[in-house]
């Protein structure tokens, strides 16, 4: 499952990111795989927001879609 | 600078680094007393700046999150090398992510001061910090701060007063608890260098964190519900058409009718145009008075034009922007936008730069530097010049429009809107280049703060004024002489197939596009006195609107894209301008009648 399948209000761990630049970008923001976010909204084909803490990230489609990620919480 | 056995040069300047959107040109302004953009955004300070405290350099840099992965935090990394003092400014409700920057900054081996800014939000929020132990943990001193409420500099300014005065007594990254190169695994210090080195850096991080945070409060405030109403498409996009219709509503009713029509109408047009025609008058006659007060005079279409007329609008637009830019809306409107943008070649941080065009076309080609691809800046630099109308334009347009009613408004506003998306879509295509992606971070929303929207309105509005006057004066200067010496009138009679047989205009509106050259808002000015159908009013506003970037916008472009980007600019945007306005021209005619 990528980033852009996780519905609005719910929390994701980060299992991998694909792409060199953005986990770069992440890692610094304190972004990690094993990181657990919050997708905060998902717009249809448009950006994933995404909180950690008090960090709010705005996510464009492409970036998110290579962010892989596993649910968390209030699943069943 | 390094063989100074005394380190004399690097001890004496000080450079202000930190994430962006810290508070670092807030910071700035304190320390030096120099005007420096504030805004809530991250991405406001582009180009490094140089301030004096007392007989010290300070030195404002563009927001990094740290010194080796790019170009710009190379810039920054250099100014780093170069200073002899660091301040690591940090938002303090973020911590985890100023670590990072800090822990890179303590490698260099600078002398580095920790501010921990934003401290009224850390206490507003319930937020607790153990900030002598982050002190020690990080082996330099930190320091709390509410920069814009001037809390903390004092003690801030007096510990590197006195670290100056006696540089050698401590020598403060010397007594951290951990070793650094332990920290790193590594004594490669000169970049982020490996897989490991990464993790054990952010290890330590968490480590620290772990050791300061004591009490981390879960955030859902008001601001959080208003930032999800802006971002969710079926609120935010009926929020951001609100926003707009606000400010044009305010400035189109209030300002440009109410106020202007007092300004210039009574102020300059019944008091002092009249005056400076009695006492030139009685001095000078003929072609000569022409020149200084008649129709184009330079000491009457100009001074009324830009001060009564010009200042109070632009000031207006000038004070509605800077609040948008207080707010932090604007990167949510960016997110909201991205899709948009997307379709055509760039993502939803370019949403900024055309947002503030609608400020001042020249700072926004500035602002383009924030985003990534050279294609992207390419595309938003074009359509800035093209379809993006500047607070004085819009100024002038909205008093020529004012009285044709809501329709034409709607028109002029749509019409520019498509050739903006078609424009856009077409760059898209034509031009090569790589995509970006697209990651920004979204800021607090926050009130705005008045004194920083004053400021800056005034700041920006002076900046304004002073370009515009000299410009408005020569360009006035010019046209009279065209007129007086008849040369207007064979400009007139050799435009007249393409103003008068393609764009339907009156004869005289050859005049009125001559007088775009100097300034697009100087041309549709060149309108005011022409008895126009509402038709001819809006085919005049869309060729002036997209008519040829002013002079200071060229001279940035060239700046940025070299020659031949100016000329291809040139030649882009005056081909598009009469295209658009004999289309626009013969399907109004046809839709709503001659
Ligand atoms: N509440 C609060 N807001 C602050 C404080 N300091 C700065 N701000 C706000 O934070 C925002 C960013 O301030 P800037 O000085 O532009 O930040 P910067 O670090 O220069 O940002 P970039 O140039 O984008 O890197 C502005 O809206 C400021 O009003 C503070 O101590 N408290
Ligand atoms: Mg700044």
């Amino acid at each position: 499952m990528n980033l852009t399948e996780v519905p609005s209000g719910r929390k994701a761990r980060i299992e991998s990111i694909l792409d060199p630049v953005t986990r770069d970008y992440l890692l610094r923001l304190g972004i990690v795989e094993g990181s657990t976010v919050e997708c905060v909204q998902r717009m249809a084909r448009g950006p994933v927001v995404v909180r950690k803490s008090s960090l709010e990230l705005s996510l464009g489609r492409r970036v998110a879609e290579r962010i892989l990620v596993s649910s968390v919480g209030d699943d069943p | 600078m390094r063989d100074n056995p005394h380190g004399l040069e690097e001890i004496k300047s000080i450079v202000l680094v930190g994430n962006p959107n810290t508070g670092k040109s807030v910071l700035f302004g304190e320390l030096t007393r120099q005007f420096a953009e504030v805004s809530n955004y991250p991405g406001t300070t582009l180009l490094l700046s140089e301030g004096w405290m007392a007989d010290f350099v300070v030195i404002d840099t563009p927001g990094v999150y740290g010194l080796y992965s790019s170009k710009e935090e190379e810039v920054v990394r250099q100014a780093v090398e170069a200073s002899g003092i660091v301040i690591n400014v940090m938002d303090a409700t973020n911590l985890e992510r100023g670590l990072w920057l800090a822990l890179e900054l303590l490698e260099t081996g600078k002398t580095v001061f920790n501010v921990l800014n934003m401290w009224d939000e850390v206490e507003t929020t319930g937020l607790v910090i153990d900030v002598e132990r982050l002190g020690s943990l990080l082996g330099t001193p930190v320091f709390t701060t509410v920069a814009v409420k001037g809390v903390g500099i004092k003690e801030l300014v007096g510990a590197i007063t006195s670290h100056m005065e006696a540089p050698a007594e401590r020598s403060l990254s010397q007594t951290a608890d951990f070793s650094l190169d332990d920290a790193l695994g590594t004594s490669e210090l000169s970049s982020s260098g490996t897989a490991e080195a990464t993790l054990s850096r952010r290890q330590r991080i968490e480590d620290i964190l772990e050791g300061v945070l004591v009490r981390v409060p879960e955030r859902r405030g008001l601001a959080d519900v208003l930032s999800e109403i802006m971002i969710r498409p079926l609120t935010g996009v009926p929020l951001a058409l609100a926003i707009l219709g606000g400010v044009f509503y305010l400035i189109g009713a209030f300002v440009a009718q109410d106020l202007v029509a007092f300004t210039e109408g009574v102020i300059f047009q019944q008091i002092y145009e009249p005056a400076v025609r009695l006492i030139v008058g009685s001095v000078l006659s003929g072609p000569l008075y022409e020149i200084i007060a008649g129709e184009f005079g330079v000491l009457t279409m100009t001074v009324t034009y830009v001060l009564g007329l010009l200042l109070p609008l632009v000031f207006a637009f000038y004070v509605l922007m800077a609040l948008l830019e207080d707010t932090g809306y604007l990167p949510r409107l960016a997110t909201l936008a991205d899709r948009t943008f997307t379709a055509m070649g760039m993502n939803g941080k370019a949403v900024i730069p055309i947002v503030l065009g609608f400020g001042c076309v020249t700072m926004a080609t500035i602002t383009t530097r924030m985003l990534d691809k050279r294609r992207e800046r390419t595309i938003a630099i074009a359509l800035l010049a093209l379809a993006v109308p500047c607070s004085a334009q819009m100024a002038v347009i909205l008093v020529l429009l004012a009285g044709l009613g809501f329709i034409y408004w709607a028109l002029y506003g749509g019409i520019l809107l498509g050739v903006f998306l078609l424009i856009g879509g077409v760059l898209s295509r034509i031009i090569p280049g790589e995509r970006s992606a697209f990651m920004y971070e979204l800021p607090k929303l926050r009130l705005p703060q008045w004194r920083n929207v004053l400021r800056k309105a005034r700041f920006r509005t002076r900046i304004f004024i002073t370009n515009v006057f000299p410009l408005f004066f020569l360009g006035a200067l010019f046209i009279s002489v065209l007129l007086v010496t008849g040369a207007l009138g064979a400009a007139q009679q050799a435009l007249h197939p393409l103003v008068t047989g393609w764009l339907g205009l009156p004869p005289e509106g050859a005049t009125a596009l001559i007088m775009g050259f100097v300034r697009r808002d100087f041309g549709a000015a060149g309108f005011f006195h022409m008895a126009l159908t509402p038709i001819q009013a809006v085919v005049g506003m869309i060729v002036i609107t997209l008519f040829i970037p002013c002079i200071a916008s060229v001279m940035v472009i060239h700046k940025e894209m070299g020659l031949k980007g100016v000329l291809g600019i040139l030649g882009f945007t005056l081909g598009t301008a009469f295209l658009t306005g004999g289309i626009i021209y013969r399907v109004l005619t046809f839709f709503l009648g001659g």
